[in-house]
């Protein structure tokens, strides 16, 4: 018995090896249809794959001599809304902007954008200390995202490097303020009003966009905002500007939802 | 192509989330609240400051001074509710090896200011020192470097004896 095993050990091995190919040709037969499967199309047609690679063929063919980019230089336009401070204020953040961007497409290369919000703010720390912007105040950003594949055949998702410019005027009152010293104790609460700011800054930074429908895109950012005048008052900085956020955190994010138009 | 472009999406969405998430905290204050006045003596003649006792002489809490006994420079607390102190100085000082003991009086005239820092450390006083003198039987002249006294070290006023 143990001769007779020893035999046909490997005829067994070679049609397990044999059955299991089958099986794994038929598992990845099955995946490939999923995306099809997925669509609600039937499985292409040899003459359909072969129309589609003679397509992608034609596209990807080097541009004429001469022609520098691939696509026009009204490329088309986006409006867009910033989802993060609204994201931010579900969790529970006291401050926020709200805006929204017009942004054009050139050459699918340069995209100028000019944009505007307003900010608001109405925070108050643990000792009672209440930061209050007195109204909501409008600010203005412009600028220009570049894409680095500007021609790319997928032109709908890309990737670059961005700079904006911003501008924010802000009032300010700040109450419940108690000074301690290690001698002389704690002060009445005290009152700070009449704070008014005039805010520029810059924005650096890196995006991604793609996009996940017809005409409907997402794209996230995060960029370095260094101020290149803060605004102060003789009772001190701001600590809110519209448009910008808290001035201590130099690291801005950005979640868009654009509409291409 | 519907199964790529969820895949964007849900990618898109967690990175928005994940930043969303890694941007709050909050580090607590790292500032100086204390605004301190800090005088200077400078020694013009053969004489030298042995030491130095300091009080307010005006009401009880009016004005607070440190490093009593530092014969080169002193720290003031100034009280933040008040605009005008006076402070007795005390000096010993040492002339062809003999000691000998003076008094003077600095009078201080101020005026004060919540400063906001950040919602961190909330506020600080600072000060704005609008006049100051002393009186001439060991220090000979007051020279205002900075009149105003904030949380940054600097040296506000001089005294030459």
């Amino acid at each position: 018995m143990r001769k007779k095993s020893t035999l046909n050990s490997p005829i067994k091995h070679l049609v397990r090896c044999i059955a299991m190919r089958r099986m794994l040709v038929m598992v990845l037969g099955l995946l490939l249809m999923l995306p099809a499967w997925a669509q609600g199309s039937s499985i292409p047609t040899s003459s359909a794959v072969q129309e589609q690679r003679e397509a992608i063929e034609q596209l990807s063919e080097e541009l004429p001599e001469g022609v520098k980019y691939r696509y026009p230089l009204l490329n088309g336009m986006s409006v867009s809304v910033n989802l993060f401070p609204p994201l931010m204020n579900l969790f529970g953040k006291e401050y926020g902007n709200y805006e929204g961007m017009v942004t054009f497409d050139l050459h699918h290369r340069f995209f100028p954008q000019a944009g505007a919000g307003i900010g608001f703010c109405d925070v108050m720390n643990d000792d009672s200390v209440r930061y209050h912007c007195t109204k909501h105040f409008p600010f203005f950003k412009a600028g220009m995202l570049y894409n680095f594949n500007y021609n790319d055949l997928k032109p709908n998702d890309f990737y670059g490097a961005f700079v904006r410019f911003g501008y924010a005027y802000s009032e300010a009152e700040i109450k419940g303020l108690r000074y301690t010293d290690a001698f002389w104790g704690k002060t009445d609460p005290m009152t700070i009003d009449g704070l008014a700011y005039h805010s520029v800054w810059m924005e650096l930074g890196g995006f991604i966009k793609v996009q996940v429908a017809k005409h409907i895109s997402l794209g996230w950012d995060v960029s370095f905002k260094p101020f290149l005048h803060k605004g102060k008052e003789k009772q001190g900085e701001p600590y809110f500007v519209p448009g910008y956020g808290v001035t201590s955190n130099k690291l801005g994010f950005g979640f868009h939802l654009y509409y291409d138009i | 192509m519907i199964l790529q472009k969820q895949f964007k999406l849900g990618l898109t969405l967690a990175l928005g989330l994940a930043l969303t998430l890694t941007s709050c905290g909050n580090n607590g204050c790292e500032k100086t609240r204390e605004s301190i006045m800090k005088a200077t003596f400078k020694a013009t003649g053969k004489i030298s400051m042995v030491s130095i006792n300091a009080w307010a002489l005006t009401a009880e809490g009016d004005s607070l001074m440190t490093l009593a006994n530092a014969p080169t420079e002193m720290e003031f607390i100034l009280k933040p509710d008040t605009t005008f102190t006076q402070i007795r100085l005390a000096c010993t000082i040492n002339e062809d090896d003999d000691l000998f003991q003076f008094d003077d009086t600095l009078m201080i005239k101020y005026e004060y200011y919540p400063y906001f820092l950040d919602m961190e450390c909330g506020c600080s006083i600072y000060f704005n020192i609008q006049e100051a003198t002393i009186t001439n039987n060991v220090f000979k002249s007051i020279k205002l470097k900075n009149n105003e006294i904030t949380n940054e070290e600097k040296v506000n006023i001089e005294l030459t004896y």
